[in-house]
């Protein structure tokens, strides 16, 4: 009886090297749909357009599982799980027994659905399947048209500008990256893409598709007024999690797998982790999906410790979003809207720059920033830290980039003081504590002090 | 292997950028100080400068969150090395660094990070001040790995014993070139001297009474001396061997100056037969000895500070030890060992979950602790000169050290800030001998 883990990417892998690394005996099963090294669905835009090629996609090559001594089922699905009997069934009616599972089966696109849209004419990218298709389709596409403009749509966006196809956005909500990015910051970012040519349709309703004495190309149509062609459509609207693997058990689910601080479900022994899982908020403690590559690898880790009894509590979900479009950098790390009490503080705005910051009782629960000079890490870590900046407002707004780089000096350098080591001339120095710097500032608390 | 990474001291930064202008002259041929791995801030209105740049984190976050697996940690020289061609300049990592080390390059759309100049660091010689230096902190780690244990295993010591780690450690480091007396003490019981014909050292061990350690082992020392062999005497004391009942032998031994390695072993008490109160136990400690009930709630006198009464004899090597802080620990046992010209007083913290009432998977955390918050300050005195090894620049309240154990929940509010205030005494006392502002 061992542990098993059903999914092949982030928070998949965080689990075997936490179980290889915490218990290295022990020898986990991995079922997994594709029978591929692990990739992440991040990377797949930058595959379709050619800027990396596949053998740099995987971010593990394919001796991951003999090095973590795991015994590798690709290439096989996992159909349904049986908690009271503990075991997982495959498609070919394959049954795995475990004696701690974790879900980290990720979640697949949403459907293209909308009239005149038949099966296949719109595509999503979430696999490498999907990327390889699409890689096939850009060849011959002179016209684009996405539908969503969340990251992933405004990243496709980029990637359709660079080939010089006439790109289109259609989004249903008010602004462009409503998720990661308010108002005030998608309309800066917007502006951008429309100077290079991108039109976009936000409010949109009534999509619908009609068809052009060409084949593959459609008209697309806003609230029953035509926008044009398209010869490519690309249906990027979010994703859907693979809830559908824990139907007819007592696992709980809302809109992903419910899990506490352990990654436990509500039945003992089995974990969800990454995209599929709803973890508890880092502020609120409530459950939320973040479906982000640094929540999986986080969230894959604690499941793996916990799977072997090397006690790990997950910090709780911080949303932090972060796009690159044309030499420029937007991100945001927690809240982006204040709510009721809190104090939102703008540091700047003008036509090209912004910035603002979210307290609640003095404690950073969010920012936004738009080519504002400040390092986003750091940034992360003065909200993770949950420390009180109510006195330092001001100097968010004068200077935040210098702000907070001394600021995490300080925090490396407090408590701690220098430490002994041999220096190049062999005497003996203080120093900081750079390597092991990073217990003062941990992304992720793994041991109950 | 050997790691060496940048060490930064912001404190000795005059924000000069003569490190930013010679990583960007490596690295890009040009002066453009926007393109440099490491970036100098200089912040006024905190007095305080300092560079930014890749630490080359034991675990690094940017090599988690990075979704190509373009970010690695070389296995043999430490360097968290990016490669180029996986690179799709996603910036999560950007977003993962807490300490601001990987930065976007736009026009290429990648990142781009220090490389430690495989080796041989550009940003390093140019610095005057000394902010920056490149250390070597792998050497001891390596150095213990590959030390043999002195001691055999499967000793009876109690689970998470501060005591029995302690002894292992400083013995790894003297090696086998040593003659060890045990006095009787919990190290004495759980089989170190041993049974009959049988020890539980590797090494050569003999059991004095608990008031003579220093005497006998001077006997020994003399011996050696006089044939001219090279041995290192050391001394395995508890503390009740130490500042109590032995204390009269140790005062004689090092007004003589006899060159024996004394280790004063403290875990606060008479453990060995059953928790009672010692010389250094601390004011207010619960033991057997000194309980908690209605006439007396716990010990009523403060702890004698045996460290810096044998630095009062003039002898030429004192120093505080905790296995918490491994460098420290090991640096000072070498510094130990170089000492020929009197006896060495070494005094090793050592946690003691049964006589200190908390859990044996604490005994670590609590050894960190008690440094994090001066209730045990790290320091030394080489001949006379008084340096604090571990400045805690922004400690932490000693109400964290006391809460974590069972042998002070008894303490009011009021005791708890008399305990701080004799810890902040007691490091003002240091600090003068160390001549600190």
């Amino acid at each position: 009886m061992r542990p098993v883990i059903i999914g092949n990417s982030t928070a998949a892998i965080a689990a075997v090297e936490a179980i290889h690394q915490y218990a290295p005996e022990v020898s986990p099963v991995l079922i997994a749909q594709e029978a591929l090294p692990p990739y992440s669905p991040t990377a797949l835009i930058a595959l379709a357009e050619g800027r990396i090629q596949e053998k740099e996609l995987f971010f593990r090559d394919a001796g991951v599982y003999r090095r973590n001594h795991v015994e590798e089922k690709l290439g096989k699905r996992a159909m349904g799980i049986y908690p009271r009997e503990r075991f997982v069934i495959l498609e070919n009616g394959e049954q795995i027994p475990f004696s701690k599972l974790l879900i980290a089966a990720g979640a697949r696109p949403k459907r293209p659905e909308a009239p005149g849209l038949g099966d296949g004419e719109a595509l999503t990218l979430r696999s490498i399947e999907d990327a390889r298709r699409l890689a096939m389709r850009l060849k011959a596409s002179r016209e684009a048209c996405i539908v969503g403009a969340g990251l992933i749509g405004m990243e496709l966006a980029q990637a359709f500008l660079a080939k010089g196809m006439a790109t289109k956005v259609v989004e249903i909500m008010p602004h462009i990256i409503p998720a990661s990015f308010d108002r005030a910051a998608a309309l800066i970012i917007q502006r951008v893409f429309e100077e290079r040519g991108v039109r976009f349709f936000l409010n949109a309703s009534d999509l619908s598709f009609q068809s052009r004495n060409q084949s593959g190309v459609k008209q697309v149509s806003v609230g029953g007024t035509s926008v044009g062609n398209a010869d490519v459509i690309l249906w990027t609207t979010g994703i859907s999690p693979r809830i559908d693997l824990v139907g007819g058990t007592l696992i709980r689910v809302h809109r992903g797998i419910w899990v506490n601080q352990k990654m436990e479900t509500s039945v003992a022994g089995i974990y969800a982790a990454g995209d599929i899982a709803e973890a508890p908020d880092f502020f609120s403690g409530e459950p939320a999906m973040n479906p982000i590559l640094p929540a999986a690898a986080a969230q894959g880790r604690v499941a793996g410790m916990n799977m072997i009894g090397q006690e790990a509590e997950f910090p709780g979900n911080l949303k932090m979003n972060i796009f690159a479009y044309f030499g420029r950098v937007a991100f945001s790390v927690g809240e982006i809207v204040p709510s009721m009490g809190d104090e939102e503080v703008v540091i700047r705005h003008t036509a090209q720059e912004y910035g603002k910051i979210l307290l609640r009782s003095g404690k950073l629960t969010g920012g936004v920033f738009v080519n504002l000079d400040v390092e986003p890490g750091i940034f992360r870590a003065m909200v993770a830290s949950r420390e009180d900046f109510s006195s330092s407002k001001r100097r968010f707004m004068e200077d935040i980039r210098s702000f907070s780089r001394v600021w995490m000096m300080r925090r490396r350098t407090e408590g701690v003081g220098p430490r002994e080591g041999f220096s190049r001339t062999g005497r003996r120095v203080p120093g900081n504590d750079a390597g092991l710097a990073q217990a003062t500032l941990p992304i992720q608390q793994e041991h109950k002090t | 292997m050997a790691e060496s990474i940048l060490s930064i001291d912001p404190r000795k930064c005059t924000g000069c950028k003569l490190c930013d202008l010679a990583c960007a002259r490596e690295k890009t041929g040009t002066g453009n100080l926007e393109r440099s791995c490491i970036k100098t801030t200089l912040s006024p209105a905190d007095q305080l400068n300092g560079p930014i740049v890749c630490l080359h984190c034991q675990e690094p976050e940017c090599a988690k969150v990075c979704p190509t697996g373009a970010l690695v940690k070389n296995p043999e020289n430490g360097i968290v090395a990016m490669e180029e061609a996986k690179c799709i300049g996603c910036l999560l990592c950007t977003m993962a660094c807490p300490y601001g080390g990987i930065y976007p390059d736009g026009d290429a759309q990648k990142v781009y990070k220090c490389d430690l100049c495989g080796g041989h660091p550009r940003c390093l010689s140019p610095c005057e001040p000394e902010a920056l230096d490149f250390v070597d902190l792998t050497k001891d780690y390596a150095a213990l790995a590959v030390s043999e244990d002195m001691l055999y295993p499967g000793l009876s010591f109690c689970p998470g014993c501060g005591l029995e780690l302690s002894v292992r450690m400083a013995l790894k480091v003297i090696g086998p070139n040593a003659i060890i007396s045990v006095a009787p003490s919990c190290t004495a019981a759980c089989g170190v001297s041993g049974f009959q014909d049988t020890t539980g050292s590797k090494i050569p061990v003999f059991y004095p009474l608990l008031t003579n350690s220093a005497s006998m082992l001077t006997g020994v020392k003399r011996h050696f001396q006089r044939r001219n062999v090279q041995v290192h005497t050391v001394a395995i004391v508890g503390d009740g061997g130490t500042a109590d009942v032995g204390f009269q032998s140790l005062s004689g031994a090092a007004e003589r100056g006899e060159n024996i390695l004394y280790i004063c072993f403290n875990n606060e008490g008479y453990m060995n037969t059953g928790i009672q109160r010692s010389g250094t136990t601390p004011k207010g400690a619960w033991t057997t000895t000194t309980p908690v009930g209605r006439s007396m709630k716990g010990k009523k006198q403060r702890a004698k500070n045996i460290p810096l009464l044998m630095a009062m004899h003039g002898v030429p090597y004192v120093a505080t030890l905790n296995f918490a802080y491994p460098e420290d620990f090991l640096a000072k046992i070498r510094r130990a060992m170089e000492i020929k010209d009197g006896l060495i007083y070494l005094e090793a913290f050592a946690p003691c979950p049964v006589g200190w009432k908390h859990k044996a998977e604490r005994t670590i955390e609590i050894a960190r602790l008690a440094v994090q918050t001066d209730f045990f300050p790290l320091w030394e005195a080489d001949h006379g000169v008084f340096r604090i090894t571990r400045p805690m620049e922004n400690r932490r309240s000693v109400k964290k050290y006391l809460e974590s154990m069972g042998k002070y929940s008894h303490l009011e509010p009021g005791e708890i800030e008399e305990v701080q205030a004799g810890v902040d005494e007691n490091l003002k006392l240091l600090k003068k001998l160390a001549d600190r502002p």
